[in-house]
């Protein structure tokens, strides 16, 4: 071979590529103390203190402005020093979280790998952000789980069409027994197990959506969102429930050996509205409106049980710099004779004392009387160094939705350092 | 004629035409003033980065961003920007996009990583007058003002600085702003704003020769409450070709 030419060509790819690949690097490392406590005997202390380490990886290729392609891959290492006590094999979790590879190809943007998607307009009920399954392992935060998917969106003038396709499924990781709730007991010594029945992999449970997105000049400014998504559920066909802000729920079907329960997952119809709204006053309104029928029911017409939808409302305002949003969900569920309905209210405020530090308070009512609160503080020691402090307190009677798990309150002080 | 003479008749015509410049710029109203102020040549596009020092008790956090602009609402256009983070590594990715409308509203979106979703932002003063990012400027002071924001009325004129008073024609987070305006070049050179008659916060600004612009460079905020925020802008690119697919929430995203 030529060895001047080859020589050449890789001078010339090592000086085109700096200037073909914008690349950058950025970590965070987390660390938390977290603990249970029960609102009768505060501080019985159920420690936990896991660290975590993220590191991404994230560049473009071409004009860094007007990119003709884009990648991320984020690996998280997650350590947790009470599971190495018992378990050490199992103490260290190495996971691949957003790992893809985008093009833009006019105005199409094309991706594949794990990807997280975000739909709908609301923030903390989301009937139509279905897509990522959920990590409920702390269930009133749950974290989306990176999905490996393929998606394509077109960006129009003042529009867009986003199409997902996710080949393969992966369920909700469920929170732990003390999640279980009132409603669900097991007898003395016997422990839960499930004995997943996972859709199969075929063409039948093949997930895919798209969700139409369009912005309008009107009042200050419009969104307005339609969605379609055919998906199978990540929490086990319709029996406990759980604390998560909107009171998942679960219903398992036990088997002939105490404690086993199967968990299986329908597949679902999802069609969505959604809208926000700016107004002059400041005022910002928003909507979103999910409707799901399972296991191929009739679309307009579900059988008991195979029918379901949430509505949402929302509205946030900045009160003398405290930042406001209410949310009011009404969710309803086909049964036989009576259907059923739930309505929760959240409240989120939260305002920057100064430039370090800021301050947040959710908290939540169900029309049973009972409700959660959580004040939220956050400080920022330095550039990239915050540390954390959040409490979660569950108030109302132990058969209401949230006061069942009033043994679960819980507080954690985190510190995450990124660059 | 003598040197002397020709030296002579050429300092008095120089001094008479200064102090006609002067007279006739003392006879601008504060209307004209800004609006002269408002039509200093702007590049059609810029680019820039921005390293941002927020201070408080002797203690800093910095930012560093770039960000893109185009548009001169003096010309009939409706004025865009986009801000990027770049550091530090919690805020990095995050973005900001405004654009000034005509009629003086303003729509402005923020896209925050962890969230995944770009949010709007209301109009109204309760989020444009809410801090940018930690820091003493507002959202509003990012996406800027234009002329028929205010209503003016000059105060003084004294070692060739006009003092303007704006009085916004809507509701903001301020019920007086001071304009302290170089008659030379029409440039600002200081705001004051004033809330429940009291100072809250004031703003300098001073500029560099970009081609045949005047930029600022360097614009210092000061809060009543003792922090402040110097904002540092290098490195411009003006009049390049960028189309307005900079301005959109996939420019943001990327």
């Amino acid at each position: 071979m030529n060895r001047p030419l080859v020589s050449a060509t890789a001078l010339a790819l090592c000086v085109a590529c700096p200037s073909i690949f914008a690349q950058t690097f950025s970590a965070s490392l987390k660390s938390d103390l977290g603990s249970y406590f029960n609102s009768r005997d505060i501080l019985s202390f159920s420690q936990d203190f896991p660290q975590e380490v993220e590191g991404k990886v994230e560049g473009k290729v071409g004009n860094p402005d007007a990119p003709d392609a884009q990648y991320s891959a984020t690996l998280r290492v997650y350590f947790d020093p009470t599971t190495a006590a018992t378990t050490p094999f199992a103490a260290t979790i190495l996971s691949l979280r957003e790992a893809w590879l985008k093009a833009f190809l006019g105005p199409v943007d094309l991706s594949i790998g794990n990807q997280i998607v975000a739909w709908g307009s609301t923030d903390i009920f989301t009937p139509v952000d279905v897509v990522n399954a959920l990590d409920y392992t702390l269930p009133f935060s749950p974290e989306k789980t990176p999905e490996f998917m393929g998606r394509a969106i077109l960006n129009g003038q003042g529009f867009s069409v986003d199409l997902v396709f996710v080949p393969f499924w992966n369920g909700d990781i469920l929170p732990g027994p003390r999640w279980y709730g009132s409603g669900f007991s097991l007898p003395p010594g016997v422990s839960l197990s499930l004995l997943n029945s996972p859709p199969a992999p075929s063409w039948d449970n093949v997930q895919f959506g798209g969700r139409f997105q369009a912005s309008l000049d009107w009042f200050q400014g419009v969104d307005v969102g339609l969605t379609y998504y055919r998906g199978v559920n990540t929490l086990p066909a319709n029996a406990f429930s759980f604390g998560s802000v909107n009171s998942q729920t679960v219903t398992l079907t036990p088997t002939a050996t105490p404690g086993q329960f199967i968990a299986v997952y329908d597949r679902y119809n999802l069609v969505g509205v959604d809208g926000d709204v700016a107004l002059g006053s400041g005022l910002l309104l928003r909507t979103e409106l999910g409707y799901k029928t399972f296991s191929d029911t009739n679309l307009f017409n579900p059988d008991a049980g195979l029918g379901a939808a949430e509505w949402v409302a929302a509205g946030e305002y900045t009160f003398f710099g405290i930042k406001t949003i209410g949310e009011f969900a009404l969710d309803w569920m086909k049964g036989a004779p009576d259907d059923t309905y739930l309505k929760t209210f959240i409240l989120i405020v939260s305002t920057d004392l100064d430039s370090r530090s800021s301050l947040k308070g959710v908290g939540g009512w169900n029309l049973d009387g009972s409700g959660f609160v959580s004040p939220q503080f956050s400080y920022t020691i330095a550039d990239g160094l915050k540390a954390e402090l959040t409490v979660y307190f569950f108030l109302g009677g132990s058969s209401t939705m949230f006061g069942q798990f009033n043994e679960n309150n819980y507080g954690e002080v985190s510190l995450t350092y990124a660059f | 004629m003598s040197n002397l003479s020709v030296l002579t008749r050429i300092a008095s015509i120089s001094l008479f035409i200064g102090a006609g410049a002067a007279a006739q710029a003392q006879n601008l109203t504060g209307q004209e003033v800004m609006d002269r102020y408002f039509h200093n040549p702007k590049p059609k596009t810029a680019v820039m980065n921005i390293s941002m020092v927020i201070s408080k008790n002797g203690k800093s956090l910095s930012r560093t961003m770039t960000a893109w602009s185009m548009g001169d609402n003096a010309k009939g256009e409706i004025e865009r920007k986009v801000i990027k983070f770049l550091a530090p590594g919690d805020i990095k990715g995050s973005g900001f996009l405004t654009e000034k409308k005509l009629d003086g509203s303003t729509e402005s979106q923020l896209w925050l990583p962890a969230m995944g979703k770009v949010r709007r932002l209301s109009s109204g003063p309760s989020d444009q007058d809410q801090a940018f990012f930690g820091s003493d400027f507002t959202n509003r002071d990012i996406g800027g003002f234009i002329k028929a924001d205010f209503i003016y009325e000059l105060k003084s004129f004294s070692d060739n600085l006009y003092t303007v008073e704006a009085r916004p024609k809507q509701a903001m987070g301020y019920e007086l702003l001071v304009y302290t305006i170089d008659a030379k070049d029409f440039l600002n050179t200081k705001i004051e704003y004033f809330k429940n008659g009291q100072l809250a916060r004031s703003q300098t600004i001073t500029y560099v020769s970009v081609g045949a612009y005047n930029l600022p460079s360097n614009i210092l905020m000061t809060a009543a409450s003792g922090s402040s925020t110097e904002m540092k802008l290098s490195d411009y690119k003006v009049d390049q070709a960028f189309g307005d697919q900079i301005f959109t929430e996939r420019f943001l995203k990327q």
